[in-house]
């Protein structure tokens, strides 16, 4: 049970509080001869309680690899039959139940040629001309596939298009119109939408970017690389964001400089922001009022402390994913300089990361 | 890498037994070392001091626990730099804390001088946590030996924080009852 290399007569340094408290810190060393397999089993707790979790990440892959394997099979079977049908009478009367829609549907001819030939055609080759003829009418390639597969349309007598509604009646012509100009509108809403605005940096470049590059930290938890910085440009307030990954594992660490500063938690309430104070699901149990801080808290520079740290970092048993604590807040710093950590990693980890800000500063 | 090859790292007195043991146990030993002292540069030293305990100690010993035995030396040697460093004042962190509950364990009694040695204690002390539920063992050991705070150990056993208090004043009180039965004097 002995302990280890360090020297005996090292413990018995006097303590000048030899008071009840002296007295304590006797119990404290005498502590440090408890036996090995005692602490071992004190350590062994987390994975204790995970036990029950711990085959659910493989039973989860081999229960994914059974769903895509009844599928892929279920995929093959169905190609197997469609070709089966396409070299033979099936073929025909499907051709057939394109060129009887077609007709009720007063379609263009265009389409009812398609369909006469395809009667004599593999379905590869009908497939092949009703893209083609799709495709010169503004059709796009996917949704003509869809109809070359046998989606008909037996009450309009026409290839049914995904998104557009037709009024009964309505001629191929038409149509062709209409979903010229409802593809080119989306095509004009795509092209409307902003694309953000964000200029991308090097590590090097975000650490020296005058003012909020201080706050970029200079440790980041082992195994961690670099992997993107940006701002956003599109944003009034300065802003910078850096994210690192250890395998799956990612830390996206945001800092801005906010026009007005953002409201703090109260550090002595722990019931607006601490993750252990609720059991989960914290949808549950967490009251409305508590709800946005408890989502991502905002801490004062001076109230924030490993503690701190440790109370906004927490531990899934997600089968599947790795175990390493999980957790998001912020934290105020002079001239409403926000930083935003959102990652994962041991609080202590976490912890260094601001330390080191702090260094910085 | 495994213990047993960093063992076999030391007893080569290859220098990379270090570096290897540092990758392994680092954070291990930074959070008992921190835990105590809540200063970054004593922990540091501290651990780093631990490594070099550990090459001297590396061979003739061939510790069966590595990180056991490196976390021992490291809690001594922080033990002793708060006894440095805090002598009389009270200092931040948990180990102020652990110590004012720790000190409801020790007898009341008057009547001798004597002091107990501190192998005996030890024996003592270890036969008292053999006595503990399982739970209720690591639980004092976590707040102890490794001086962690309610919450960590609470978080670390799926225990609510006043289930966790609960049971650390439970222990406390039977420790006292069981050094005053044994006659134990410090």
């Amino acid at each position: 049970m002995k302990n280890n290399g360090y020297e005996e007569s090292e413990k018995g340094m006097p303590f000048r509080g030899e008071d009840r408290q002296g007295k304590a810190l006797r119990l404290m060393e005498a502590l440090s001869g408890v036996d090995e397999e005692l602490l071992e089993r004190a350590e062994g707790g987390e994975a204790r309680n995970k036990s029950r979790w711990r085959y659910a990440g493989p039973w989860a892959a081999v229960l994914c690899l059974a769903v895509v394997g009844a599928l892929g099979w279920g995929g093959y079977k169905l190609t197997l039959k469609v070709n089966e049908n396409a070299s033979g009478e099936g073929m025909d009367n499907m051709a057939i139940e394109i060129a009887s829609a077609e007709s009720e549907g007063g379609a263009a001819p265009q389409e009812a040629g398609t369909a006469e030939r395809a009667a004599g055609d593999t379905a590869a080759q009908k497939s092949d001309d009703l893209m083609s003829q799709e495709n010169e009418n503004g059709f796009d390639i996917d949704s003509a596939s869809d109809g070359a597969a046998g989606d008909t349309m037996g009450d309009t007598g026409s290839v049914q298009h995904p998104g557009v509604e037709r009024a009964p009646g309505m001629g191929m012509g038409q149509e062709n119109h209409e979903e010229e100009a409802s593809h080119e509108k989306a095509t004009l809403d795509t092209e409307s939408c902003s694309v953000l605005n964000q200029k991308e940096l090097t590590e090097e470049e975000a650490r020296n970017q005058e003012g909020l590059g201080a706050y970029i930290p200079r440790e980041v938890p082992r195994g961690y690389t670099f992997e993107s910085a940006y701002c956003n440009q599109d944003l009034q307030e300065g802003n910078l964001t850096v994210v690192w990954s250890r395998g799956t594992d990612i830390i996206v660490w945001s800092v801005a400089q906010a026009q007005e500063a953002p409201e703090t938690v109260d550090i002595g309430a722990p019931e607006t922001y601490d993750e252990y104070f609720y059991e989960i699901p914290h949808g549950e149990n967490v009251p409305q009022e508590y709800r946005q801080s408890m989502d991502n808290p905002t801490f004062a520079r001076e109230d924030f402390t490993m503690e701190t740290v440790s109370s906004r970092m927490l531990s899934y048993d997600d089968s599947g994913d790795t175990d390493t604590p999980r957790g998001n807040f912020s934290v105020l710093y002079r001239d409403n300089i926000v930083v935003n950590f959102n990652g994962r990693g041991t609080a202590e980890e976490i912890w260094e990361m601001f330390v080191s800000i702090e260094e910085a500063e | 890498m495994r213990d047993t090859e960093i063992l076999d790292l030391y007893w080569a007195r290859e220098e990379r037994a270090i570096s290897e043991t540092q990758l392994s146990y680092g954070s291990y030993c930074y959070s008992i070392a921190w835990h105590i002292l809540y200063d970054r540069e004593d922990s540091d030293e501290c651990v780093n001091d631990t490594w070099l305990r550990a090459w001297n100690a590396i061979p003739p010993r061939r510790p069966n626990r590595l990180a056991v035995f490196l976390g021992t030396i490291t809690r001594n040697l922080s033990l002793d730099r708060w006894k440095e460093k805090h002598t009389m004042k009270r200092g931040k962190g948990e180990m102020m804390l652990a110590l004012d509950e720790l000190a409801e364990c020790v007898p009341d009694l008057r009547s001798t001088e004597e002091e107990v040695e501190a192998a005996e204690l030890e024996r003592m002390l270890n036969d008292f946590l053999h006595t503990l539920p399982e739970r209720e063992c690591n639980v004092f050991l976590r707040r102890y030996w490794y001086v962690e705070e309610y919450g960590e150990i609470a978080r670390r056993y799926g225990m609510k924080l006043n289930t966790v208090k609960t049971s650390l004043f439970r222990t406390r009180a039977k420790l006292r009852e069981y050094l005053e039965r044994e006659g134990i004097i410090l």
